[in-house]
């Protein structure tokens, strides 16, 4: 917070709380953007400026419902350009919530609105992030084939693109390979936008080789110590950077190989720590996946028990006196 | 019945449970840019 005894002056606490975004001090920067707007009174500028970088902050921090609040409020005081950005911001924090339609429906919007270029390629990409990632029940009734035509329009602008814009087309182009089913251009394309990140994003692009290993080595033999080193890399960094929702992909990505290898409980525990991960970043779609895919492992290492104790009092116990007396046991199992 | 109610919600379950696609990669959005605030990216 602002030292005490200087001025209470909004803008102060506004300048504070952009150093702590840029620190990810999420309670500090609550704390001095919320005493930002409420000095403001009726500055409509700052609260303009307040507001926006609010919502920008808890987006930052996967505070998706709080940063659509935030955003309508933000569209009241803000104009021009901003409100684009704005909107592109609320389109995003509602995919990530899970109204796929109303963040397909924001960004086309948003495209019949600008013609320039970087804007168009930014849309395009989220787009394409909701087409590829978000609705993938959708994939197979053309939303892959909406995916490509958003990267394609995006890559016309590859070579004016900044590094940032550069690594998340190549990104979500690999998705849509992998969808496709071309893993060798997945990964060709992920090696690719390597070389255009940051150490920050690396985490995204690790868990996404990974992932795609993963898969590909259902058809090609691939050592589960290269997945294991995409993981571990991802991991460290991801913690590094408190990147709840990529250290929570990580960790079901390494359930997923866990599975492979028949080691059920690591497996069960792996998966809650990525529950809680994805919880605490408001990814219920994620959430809801991995508390499915727990119920169907307990079911079925259940099951196994089951077996097992059957065939052990069959092979073991079968003659024994409280057995024979209990049919009712065997009826059960 | 109580026996016939347990058993159709662990069919549920394995039903809603194996037709569950897992994350598989995921591709990002674009949450940057900004003409008032540029943090990070």
């Amino acid at each position: 917070m602002v030292e005490s005894g200087l001025a209470l002056s909004p803008a102060k606490y506004y300048e504070e709380a952009k150093i702590m975004l840029g620190k990810r001090d999420m309670v500090e920067f609550v704390s001095n953007i919320s005493s930002a707007i409420v000095l403001t009174g009726n500055n409509k500028e700052m609260l303009a400026k307040a507001t926006y970088l609010r919502s920008i902050g808890l987006m930052e921090f996967n505070q998706h419902t709080k940063a659509v609040d935030s955003i309508d409020e933000a569209l009241k005081y803000n104009t021009g350009v901003d409100v684009l950005e704005l909107k592109k911001l609320k389109g995003t924090a509602k995919g990530f919530l899970g109204c796929v339609s109303e963040a397909i429906r924001i960004y086309q919007e948003l495209l019949k609105e600008t013609t320039e270029k970087i804007a168009v390629v930014r849309i395009c990409i989220n787009l394409a992030w909701v087409y590829t990632t978000l609705d993938r029940e959708n994939h197979h009734k053309g939303g892959l084939d909406e995916a490509k035509k958003y990267l394609d329009m995006a890559m016309q602008y590859f070579d004016i693109l900044p590094d940032l814009l550069k690594r998340k087309v190549l990104n979500n182009y690999s998705v849509y390979h992998f969808y496709q089913g071309e893993y060798e251009k997945a990964i060709n394309v992920l090696n690719e936008a390597l070389k255009y990140a940051e150490e920050r994003d690396l985490p995204k692009l690790y868990n996404n080789l990974a992932e795609v290993y993963l898969k590909y080595s259902e058809e090609k033999d691939f050592h589960s110590s290269l997945i294991l080193e995409y993981l571990d890399k991802s991991e460290i960094i991801a913690a590094k950077f408190d990147d709840n929702i990529e250290l929570a992909f990580s960790l079901y990505a390494r359930a997923k190989l866990e599975i492979q290898e028949e080691q059920i409980f690591s497996a069960l525990d792996t998966l809650y720590l990525a529950f809680d991960h994805f919880i605490d970043s408001e990814a219920y779609s994620y959430s809801l996946e991995v508390l499915l895919k727990i119920n169907q492992l307990v079911s079925e290492s259940k099951a196994k028990c089951i077996k097992t104790m059957q065939e052990k009092l069959h092979n073991k116990v079968r003659n024994n006196l409280y057995y024979e007396k209990n049919e009712k046991v065997r009826g059960i199992l | 019945m109580k026996k016939v109610l347990c058993m159709l919600w662990v069919i549920l379950i394995l039903l809603v449970g194996s037709s569950i696609v897992l994350a598989d990669p995921h591709g990002e959005p674009d949450t940057g840019s900004s003409t008032q605030v540029v943090i990070f990216g």
